[in-house]
């Protein structure tokens, strides 16, 4: 096995030498904040304490220009910040009991901390959580619904809110009035994210409407270039996704003419004619606070022990807006403008009621303003009004 | 290019002396040495050059169809092919609209959900792979008899060895 992968990599070199050019836009590689050496409190009891080292599990490859990328580096930027603590990282994890195995390796090295990156690695993370007291385990973007246990938590940033803001520069950039959203699981999160960005567009273009595609994986390239064909050819003019591996798609719409919303990194490089705007992941400063709470034994009953999600109402939401592309003028990003100042304050928000389903079924009422935990039970199984095609049926 | 490169090989393959070569290899290995040619050093040059196309093939899918590269990109797709040498009974003809075939399942899914049709998508996602199956069992066991005697050989005589 492990001679396999030796030798695709050899291949994988080998192509990227044949298409020279291509390496250069790697667009994760941005530049990282330096982050201010933290020492660990000495003595520290309880769960996640005492470890020799901190470990990550990835679903994905670790440049995969998208998902995996942001968290690798947000994992560097620990390694930065703790000198003394060793960082295990693990690709290409998958969402079974193999992730499992992965992070018990983690522990017998000397690992009292796991990042569990993926969605999917949340109930390995529950297992091995409760099997090792001592040990502290992190879900990323996932959910416990009901009682969590004292060394587990998950976390994540708003995304949708970077989302209804790039879905109004979308909206306004459209000519067709037909966006498209590739996507690869009808998770609450990524449902959220689908309607943030319709309702976004529809804030500046009451005609703007978004068909979406599932890949049902988060990254299969080559079904996302299928799904960005058929979104293309359907008359969609500007193109957006969640899926881990985001280069595909914006490859395809840069080919094709259409724009790009990009999504988990900065990836206007690969879109230098159509690329509008997007969202980021800058994980660095959050891993570290993480660790340093959990290294000196404040995790349990802090916040971080919960459902935790950060967003512009209070505080650094780790998802940030990407640059501009061209094509947005000075008069949308300043609609962005005011419409992030709105979406932060108390009363905001990109969900403020009334909303309706795509049936037309009330899914907040007039005048609501939902919290952030509220948010991922609204769309457990909708989107709103404006979204063209169906959730996948089970 | 397909429509041109599956009427090449069956000329290649039916109307050239390399074609006839590389035919008699697989199916009359007696026949190929009797003419004073090796058939293993026909065989190795086929292999190889399957191997070449095979690659040239992922060549395709990674640097012109996705626009990407990643471990694991073909997901398993490889076992279409497989299937598809099977349905079309060793024939580049039939392997043209083979191909086609299966190329349609695979792009159905994400084309209807384009257009905003609600049908059950995990149905459609296994559309593909069920159609494989479908091919083997029902053309398996008679097609594999259109398999060139030479190749048929090996496997029948494995066994009593």
């Amino acid at each position: 096995m492990r001679r396999i992968r030796a030798l695709s990599l050899i291949a994988a070199l080998a192509l990227i030498g044949a298409a020279c050019g291509d390496s250069k836009t790697d667009t994760g590689t941005s530049s990282t904040t330096p982050v201010a050496t933290n020492a660990i409190a000495a003595g520290a009891t309880g769960p996640g304490t005492g470890g020799k080292a901190v470990g990550f599990i990835f679903v994905g490859p670790k440049d995969d220009f998208g998902y995996n990328q942001a968290a690798y580096q947000g994992s560097q930027e620990v390694k930065k910040a703790f000198p003394t603590l060793d960082v295990l990282t693990a690709e290409n994890v998958p969402e079974n009991d193999s992730a499992t195995q992965v992070m018990e390796d983690m522990i017998a090295k000397g690992a009292k901390i796991i990042f569990a990156t993926s969605y999917g690695h949340k109930d390995p993370g529950l297992k091995v959580a409760a099997a090792h007291p001592d040990v502290v385990v992190l879900s990323q973007g996932n959910f416990v619904d009901g009682k969590m246990p004292a060394n587990f938590g998950t976390y994540f940033g708003t995304v949708y809110e970077p989302v209804y803001l790039a879905g109004i520069a979308a909206g306004k950039s459209t000519k067709s009035n037909k966006l498209g959203y590739v996507y690869a699981f009808p998770i609450p999160q990524t449902l959220a994210n689908i309607s943030a960005f319709e309702l976004g567009a529809k804030s500046v273009n009451p005609d703007a409407k978004t068909y979406i595609v599932n890949t049902s994986n988060w990254c299969d390239p080559a079904k996302q270039a299928e799904a960005a064909n058929s979104l293309i050819s359907q008359g969609v003019d500007v193109l957006t996704q969640h899926q881990d591996c985001t280069k595909t798609v914006i490859a395809t719409a840069e080919a094709k003419g259409a724009m790009t919303v990009g999504y988990h990194a900065d990836a206007s490089a690969l879109a230098p004619k159509g690329w509008l705007t997007g969202s980021e992941w800058k994980w660095g400063p959050m891993y570290v606070d993480l660790v340093k709470t959990i290294a000196d034994g404040k995790f349990t009953g802090s916040k971080y022990n919960a459902n935790y999600r950060v967003g512009y109402k209070d505080g650094e939401n780790p998802f940030i807006q990407s640059k501009f592309g061209s094509l947005v003028t000075a008069d949308t990003q300043k609609l962005i403008a005011d419409a992030k100042t709105k979406i932060s304050a108390a009363t905001g928000s990109p969900f403020v009621g009334p909303l309706k389903d795509q049936d037309g079924k009330e899914l907040v009422a007039a005048g609501k303003v939902p919290t952030y935990d509220e948010v991922e039970k609204i769309f457990a199984s909708s989107l709103v009004d404006g979204v063209i095609g169906k959730i996948p049926k089970t | 290019m397909s429509y041109f490169a599956a009427p090449a090989v069956w000329w290649l393959l039916y109307r050239t002396r390399a074609g006839l070569l590389l035919r008699s290899a697989g199916e009359q290995p007696d026949a190929l040495s009797a003419y004073g040619y090796s058939p293993d050093l026909v065989r190795i040059i086929a292999v190889t050059v399957g191997g070449m196309l095979a690659g040239i093939g992922g060549a395709q899918l990674s640097t012109a169809y996705a626009n990407a590269w990643f471990e694991n990109m073909t997901q398993g797709r490889g076992f279409i092919a497989v299937a598809l040498v099977i349905f079309a009974a060793w024939d580049p003809i039939k392997a043209f609209f083979g191909a086609y075939l299966f190329g349609a399942a695979l792009a159905l899914a994400p084309a209807l959900q384009a257009r905003g049709y609600s049908l059950n998508q995990f149905a459609l996602d296994v559309l593909p792979y069920v159609m494989t199956l479908i091919a083997l069992v029902l053309f398996g066991r008679k097609r594999v008899e259109h398999a060139p005697e030479g190749l048929k050989a090996v496997f029948e005589l494995a066994p009593s060895s």
